[in-house]
């Protein structure tokens, strides 16, 4: 009995391994057949539905087939690190926020593309990026990405609302008080006096860093350490609570990037500070109420003493991986995804005011479709400061860890100071300083 | 030899799924395996992953948080389904739809969940608050404020489970002897004492096995936080689950977030191990 089954177990074994031996040399020969296949971990964005509407051209230029998979933007980041961790060539290139883009650079995990670029001829005339967006990517002398998207922040706030309670366009963070104030007392709380992300993480972080940057504070001093219990550090998380405690919506605490914009869309709130990309929507009849109100300007200041802009300069690009083994083939959908013509002729498939191209953002389709805030954008842009948020390996949890500070004291469960403080304790400590 | 070939399919199984990720993870949680800094390879660190967890005060609230979190849903989870188990025992016009109507937020999925009841919860534009201003009440952020979060998250999780205690409830009593009731009326025992004396004494099994399934889901919830409140404000709602996810995933700190997972899991089998051994083996006989 007992030889009888180990008899079965190994046959089948053999079995097991005979099989999957031939489904490998099936697979292998169907591969070489073909031609060279790169595989791309991209955002679900307008940039790459559009790239995935043109890719037809890419492959018959060049026979290269190309395979763009969207993963959800909340996982993207793992999901890209766990890929490189394992060191698999599963995919050849990474599409992401810069923000993680230099921890990869950091880490090795994607590769410089300068060789890239000095071997192809044409790439300085089909390509002509934002400086801020290009320049952002390089690290250690070296470029690491082309920008595939962008944005900066400015202040957007009711044309017709500031002319009704005649109330300038605030250019200090106290002309931004007021203003709020003057716009929720005069409507008798009808309509808020400003909106904002509330909600912990990116989110608060992400337009709680203006203020940062507006009171003169900055997230790390000249020495490399954290300086987010400084006095201004301290003073802007304060102004942020307070402004939204007294004039913005009872659940702004819980607000991320959509909750903020249908508060502005729908006309409910006065003034909003976040990403030029929410100019587009505003004043897209399809879905906003304030079509046409809308002013915008650049993100008041408190003092001008400023180490750097409150106007964030966010850039999302192309990446290769280290571990690809097809980089000549990635590096030639990278030149070509980025390049001016295709770029055009993705703004008239999927528009997006992202767009990285300097002659595309000049074009009659970008201006008639986003002029009314085109210029306060490029301002904005151009003004833009890479350091807005960090750009250090451990800039994820020191994002989140500022984002609960700031949001317990938007909660109003601690002082700015207290809150700060400990934040800042928190990551001296994970940078091991 | 024979019965050990029968069941070597779901052994193989078995330790491929469960085994290996487990000692798996083990290793990774004595390891320094951050994500963001492969230069440093992952070197043996022994304890001290578990030690730095044990000396965060993060830690702590969040066990802290985890705890209130199953106590109050599970308790009042119970309360509430034994009392509609009840009632729906009873006949009444409508019971039928009744009891199908009932099971629907157990079989929605979290995440619609989450969303859907942010959405009521919401101050400006929520159903919640435009009730309790019809009622001339002020209209309140129950997810933004500190003090109502926790709840507000709490009561989200009975709505959606109490349908299951409502289930194993309904389950129970329809196993009850009809004889025991019918002996204590004709004794001439108040409903109460009925309910009391003779219904839940035999109910007891039911409940605790109900209490210690629901107990060991709520330990874990991760998706309502998650999608609600992501922890927030600060971290007046994050629980255990929420903390490791965000040590492992978001932090990208294997290590770390393992270990925290590993003295999370320690703490429920203490806690519930006991109870499921006496609910399972030993209460189930005194039945």
């Amino acid at each position: 009995m007992g030889r009888f089954a180990s008899k079965t177990v190994l046959r089948a074994l053999v079995g097991c391994i005979l099989s999957l031996a031939v489904v490998a040399l099936v697979g292998m020969t169907t591969a070489s057949a073909q031609a060279v296949t790169i595989r791309a971990m991209m955002e679900p964005h307008q940039s790459t539905d559009a790239l995935r509407a043109l890719l037809p051209e890419f492959e018959r230029e060049t026979g290269i087939r190309v395979i763009l998979e969207d993963t959800p933007y909340d996982t993207l980041t793992s999901k890209a690190l766990l890929n490189f961790t394992r060191r698999s060539s599963d995919y050849d290139i990474i599409m992401d926020d810069w923000v993680y883009g230099a921890g990869f650079a950091d880490a090795g995990y994607i590769v410089p593309l300068d060789e890239f670029i000095k071997a192809d001829a044409t790439h300085a005339e089909t390509h002509d990026f934002v400086p801020g967006y290009v320049n952002a990517m390089v690290r250690h002398g070296s470029q690491y990405g082309l920008p595939i998207y962008g944005e900066s922040t400015f202040l957007m706030y009711r044309k017709d609302l500031f002319e009704q309670y005649g109330i300038a366009v605030p250019t200090t963070m106290d002309e931004l008080m007021e203003a709020a104030r003057q716009v929720y007392e005069r409507s008798e709380g009808d309509v808020y006096g400003i909106t904002l992300r509330g909600r912990q993480g990116i989110h608060n972080v992400y337009v709680w860093a203006a203020f940062l940057w507006a009171f003169g504070g900055q997230w790390f001093d000249d020495q490399g350490r954290p300086a987010l219990d400084s006095p201004e550090a301290i003073a802007a998380t304060q102004f942020y609570a307070e402004i939204l405690r007294r004039y913005g919506p009872s659940g702004v605490a819980t607000y991320g990037w959509e909750e903020n914009r249908l508060q502005f869309q729908s006309g409910r709130a006065a003034m909003t500070i976040d990403a030029t990309v929410n100019g587009a929507l505003a004043e897209d009849p399809s879905q906003s109420s304030v079509v046409g109100k809308v002013g915008y300007a650049q993100v008041p200041l408190a003092t001008r003493a400023t180490i750097g802009s409150p106007n964030s300069l966010q850039v999302h690009g192309l990446f290769i991986s280290q571990f690809s083994r097809h980089k000549d083939e990635a590096w030639r959908f990278l030149s070509w995804a980025t390049n001016k013509m295709v770029q055009l002729k993705s703004l008239e498939l999927y528009p997006n005011a992202g767009v990285p191209s300097l002659s595309v953002m000049d074009s009659d389709t970008f201006q008639s479709r986003y002029g009314a805030f085109s210029d306060a954008m490029i301002d904005a842009i151009n003004n833009g400061n890479i350091d807005y948020l960090p750009h250090v390996t451990q800039s994820n949890q020191i994002i989140d860890l500022v984002g609960i500070a700031v949001s317990s004291v938007l909660a109003g469960s601690r002082s700015a100071e207290d809150a700060m403080r400990d934040a800042n304790r928190q990551i001296v400590e994970l940078m091991g300083l | 030899m024979e019965p050990f070939t029968f069941v070597l399919p779901s052994v193989v199984y078995l330790a491929a799924i469960t085994f290996v990720p487990f000692v798996y993870a083990i290793v990774i949680s004595l390891r320094q395996f951050d994500l963001l800094n492969p230069m440093a390879g992952h070197p043996f660190v022994g304890l001290e992953n578990y030690a730095e967890a044990l000396g965060s005060g993060r830690f702590w609230s969040s066990t802290f948080t985890t705890l209130i979190y199953v106590t109050t849903a599970v308790g009042l989870e119970t309360v509430l389904g034994l009392a509609i188990a009840i009632l729906f025992s009873q006949e009444f016009p409508g019971r039928r739809v009744a009891r199908a109507m009932v099971l629907i937020p157990m079989m929605t999925t979290p995440v619609v969940i989450g969303l859907t009841w942010r959405m009521i919860y919401d101050p400006d534009a929520g159903i919640l608050n435009y009730a309790a201003s019809l009622l001339g009440l002020g209209s309140h952020a129950w997810l933004a404020d500190p003090a109502t979060s926790l709840l507000a998250v709490v009561a989200v999780d009975v709505w959606q489970w109490t349908p299951f205690m409502i289930l194993m409830m309904l389950a129970g009593l329809e196993s009850l002897s009809p004889d025991h009731l019918e002996a204590a009326s004709i004794d001439g025992a108040s409903p109460w004492q009925t309910f009391w004396a003779v219904m839940l004494p035999q109910l007891a099994p039911t409940l605790a096995v109900a209490v210690t399934i629901r107990a060991l889901d709520a330990f874990k919830t991760f998706d309502l936080i998650f999608i609600m409140t992501n922890g927030g404000p600060g971290t007046v709602t994050e629980n255990l689950s929420m903390y490791a996810y965000k040590v492992g995933f978001v932090y990208f700190r294997f290590g770390d977030g393992t270990a925290v997972a590993f003295l999370f899991t320690i703490l429920v089998s203490v806690l519930l191990g006991v109870a499921v051994n006496r609910v399972l083996f030993s209460g189930g006989r005194n039945a």
